[in-house]
């Protein structure tokens, strides 16, 4: 090995033309034989794929569908009482989603791990009026492959996983800059 | 797949833990291979923290400047501790700004600088494919072949994991051996470019979530074909004057 880079570079003009040439071959080759793949339909939580749909209980027990806010983007926050980044970031999605009635916020509890009278109790307290879901069964946290809260999406206005965030608090510019490319990528 | 460890009740993002133990050991190797090139280590050491330094405040400002209207209801935020608003374009730029201003004024001799930096961008780029495929991110496309890893709803290519061997191929072939044969200065950076730019060429290939440029052409395999031209050039340049001396 010590001699190698030495024997290698011996002949640099040699080294090059075939580095450069294997190189070119392979891109044409390999951009006609292996296009590369678009998500499309498929779903998964990750950018560019559709998000993963869920049907769960709102505070009144009816069942809400992610695909009823299609149309419009949205911000889906998996959250729980007893997790402190979630709590300190929650008073920001609530003053954040008073200033864009047009963008969905969803924050889903993560019930199966949490109390949700605790869950109910802390929203009361702090006066949060964002549409709250309760996972209870843990299956859309689940389809979300949610590892540490608070974690949130960012989806477009077909359902599409523009940006996720992994841990918090979330600052109000923070969501606010997730939000104009958002807005934006809706205009485009 | 393992975006999270936990231990005990903290979550570490196992990601940016990789990354932090890959910056460290590569730091840690820069001051050796430093020596080896005849460079002084603490300069070495300062001309990491000021890039590494400017390309953090760099990425920051980008992002405030993509973003002026977040930021511009709390200007406080552009001191704010969130990896997640940072723009790496920009970052790159003004770090790279930064090492070019550093290396005029420190009047340090640049190609040889590059060389004693190789190995510990070898370290670097090894630990960016693991902490891409703890995160899962720059997944590969679906196939059906034996060694796939099953991500994201399908068995895709472990492209992450072909970008590491790759990776640590050439970090062996270009690591200062001893008894190694002296090289002239550049020559073990131009190589290490001229093979990682090869290397990008053939994993990005297998990529999930590659950026297109034109029809089916890849960006990635256009701008690694640019660099793997202009280090062959550099190459020939600098064994041609080697042997002309």
């Amino acid at each position: 090995m010590s001699s190698l880079l030495s024997r290698l570079t011996s002949r640099p003009k040699i080294l090059g033309a075939i580095l450069i040439s294997t190189a070119l071959i392979w891109i044409g080759v390999t951009t006609v034989l292996i296009p590369p793949s678009v998500p499309g339909g498929a779903s998964a939580p990750r950018p560019g794929f559709m998000a993963p749909a869920f049907e769960l209980p709102d505070q009144e027990g009816s069942i809400r569908s992610l695909a009823e806010f299609r149309g419009s983007p949205v911000i889906v926050n998996f959250w729980a009482s007893w997790c402190s980044p979630c709590k300190a970031e929650m008073p920001a999605l609530e003053r954040v989603q008073k200033r864009h009635p047009d963008i969905m916020f969803l924050a889903v509890n993560v019930t199966s791990q949490d109390d949700q009278a605790a869950a109910l109790q802390f929203l009361a307290n702090n006066g949060i009026t964002l549409q709250v879901l309760f996972d209870t069964q843990g299956l859309a946290s689940q389809k979300y492959q949610i590892n540490g809260l608070p974690t949130t999406f960012f989806l477009d206005s077909d359902g599409i996983i523009q940006d996720f965030v992994i841990g918090g608090p979330l600052s109000e510019t923070e969501l606010e800059s997730h939000l104009e490319a958002l807005i934006k990528g809706n205009e485009r | 797949m393992m975006p999270i460890l936990q231990v005990g009740p903290a979550a570490i993002p196992t990601a940016a833990l990789v990354l932090l133990i890959g910056f460290w050991i590569a730091w840690s190797l820069a001051e050796r291979t430093a020596k080896v090139e005849g460079v002084s280590a603490n300069q070495i050491s300062n001309l990491i923290l000021i890039v590494f330094a400017s390309g953090i405040i760099g990425a920051r400002i980008g992002y405030a400047v993509n973003h002026p209207i977040a930021f511009s209801q709390n200007i406080w935020s552009l001191f704010s501790l969130r990896p997640s608003m940072l723009d790496i374009g920009s970052g790159l730029l003004i770090a790279f700004m930064a090492g070019v201003i550093f290396l005029n004024r420190t009047r340090l001799p640049i190609w040889s600088v590059l060389d004693a930096l190789t190995p510990p961008a070898g370290i670097m780029a090894m630990a960016i494919s693991l902490a891409n495929f703890a995160s899962g991110s720059t997944y590969g496309i679906p196939t059906t072949v034996p060694w796939s890893i099953t991500l994201w709803g399908a068995d895709r290519h472990p492209v992450q994991l072909y970008a590491f061997v790759l990776f640590l191929v050439i970090f062996l072939l270009t690591y200062p051996w001893k008894n190694q044969p002296s090289l002239s200065s550049g020559v073990r950076f131009c190589t290490f470019t001229a093979f990682t730019s090869f290397a990008i060429i053939i994993a990005d290939t297998f990529r999930g979530d590659s950026h297109l440029l034109i029809g089916n052409l890849r960006t990635s395999h256009v701008l690694a074909l640019s660099m793997l031209v202009a280090s062959v050039i550099f190459l020939i340049r600098y064994r041609k004057k080697e042997n002309d001396d």
